[in-house]
């Protein structure tokens, strides 16, 4: 008696739990249903959720306009099958001008990680990264305003569906000007270390 | 019956693991913290290192922060209650978005006595539990220093970002 000869559902289940003999090895099926998910997970669009997305990134910038310290940017978007578009808050330490030579700037603007190409489980992607900023605040009320993009390729890695970190590079383009007329551009290159979560 | 007994052990180890929602274990807390802090008025642009012990339930976790701070040329160290709280989860809660609060007040300083120094904190955090013991998280966080000398008191506001390890046994 094979298990597969018995209709109703519970009675199967107790009759293989109890008899597992019941349960003959069909290598046909088998290999039918190894191939069906091998198939299915590789022709997924996605390995990663999709949904909201809250994140965090730590950046390293060199020649830019005075990074001294870590920027903190601080993002909440949506993230799809191949993009995360966000909104992004960034806070940064810049030289402003020789009166006053650092502060502290906050800026918002909008984020793009498009992703370029991806392993065969898509749980490891390269992503092509850009952003762009403008000053909504600065701590010495020096600057009458400061443009930021930044652009650059990274690598993400999905820990599980919904988290993933990331490690890029990028270059940088800074416009800044004070409130005595002074401006002046600057280009830079920094590194970042991404955090992020889907809900 | 060797056999029913064995499927009957798996089937009662599995059991509780499918019963059970929750993805991380509760218990013991500890947490390994650096905050970077950027000054937006009257506050020093130093990162801080925080070790947290404390205890750890479902979805909120208290304890209590030991802080340490180098402002050259000393070095300081505070103590204070901290809190999270699980705002929201991903449906397998294995990642989460947290929110966090806490108070630190400075105990020693190298240099000598200084005056007392009350930093509130509170911020917001995402985390991902690796495995139900252990997990990693970034976020931003937001300081208040309140300095008191004598009768007056100076405020000092800072931001910046904070990544933690976070264990529970």
């Amino acid at each position: 008696m094979h298990a597969e000869s018995v209709s109703d559902s519970d009675a199967r289940g107790r009759l293989l739990l109890e008899m597992p003999d019941c349960s003959h090895f069909d290598p046909v099926s088998f290999a039918k249903l190894k191939a069906s998910w091998l198939t299915e997970a590789i022709d997924s669009p996605r390995y990663h959720r999709t949904g909201v997305a809250f994140g965090v990134e730590l950046e390293l910038a060199e020649g830019a306009s005075g990074v001294a310290l870590p920027a903190t940017h601080v993002f909440v978007g949506s993230q799809g099958t191949t993009a995360l578009l966000g909104l992004a808050l960034d806070l940064e330490r810049v030289s402003v001008g020789a009166m006053a030579p650092t502060a502290t700037i906050a800026s918002v603007g909008p984020s793009l990680d498009l992703t370029l190409a991806h392993s065969e489980t898509r749980r490891s992607e390269l992503l092509l990264d850009i952003a762009a900023s403008y000053r909504i605040f600065d701590q010495t009320g020096a600057l009458d305003h400061r443009i930021t993009g930044r652009i650059g390729p990274s690598f993400r890695y999905w820990l599980s569906p919904s988290f993933a970190a990331a490690i890029g590079a990028n270059v940088r383009y800074d416009v800044l000007a004070d409130t005595g007329g002074n401006s002046r551009t600057t280009v830079a290159v920094g590194s970042a270390l991404d955090l992020v979560g889907v809900f | 019956m060797m056999r029913v007994l064995v499927i009957g052990v798996v089937v009662a180890l599995a059991a509780p693991s499918h019963a059970d929602p929750e993805s991380h274990a509760t218990g013991a807390w500890l947490e390994l913290a650096i905050d970077s802090n950027l000054s937006i008025g009257g506050i020093d642009d130093v990162p801080s290192h925080r070790l947290v012990i404390g205890a750890q339930t479902e979805s909120v976790a208290v304890g209590v922060a030991l802080g340490f701070l180098y402002i050259t040329p000393a070095w300081r160290f505070d103590i204070g209650p901290t809190a999270r709280l699980t705002l929201a989860a991903t449906p397998e809660h294995d990642t989460e978005l947290v929110g966090e609060g806490g108070l630190l007040v400075s105990t020693f300083s190298s240099d000598g006595p200084t005056n007392r120094l009350y930093t509130f904190q509170a911020g917001l955090e995402v985390r991902h539990w690796l495995d139900r013991h252990l997990a990693i998280g970034g976020g931003i966080l937001g300081h208040v220093e309140v300095q008191s000398t004598g009768t007056d008191s100076a405020i000092g506001v800072g931001a910046g970002g904070a990544f933690r390890v976070t264990g529970v046994f």
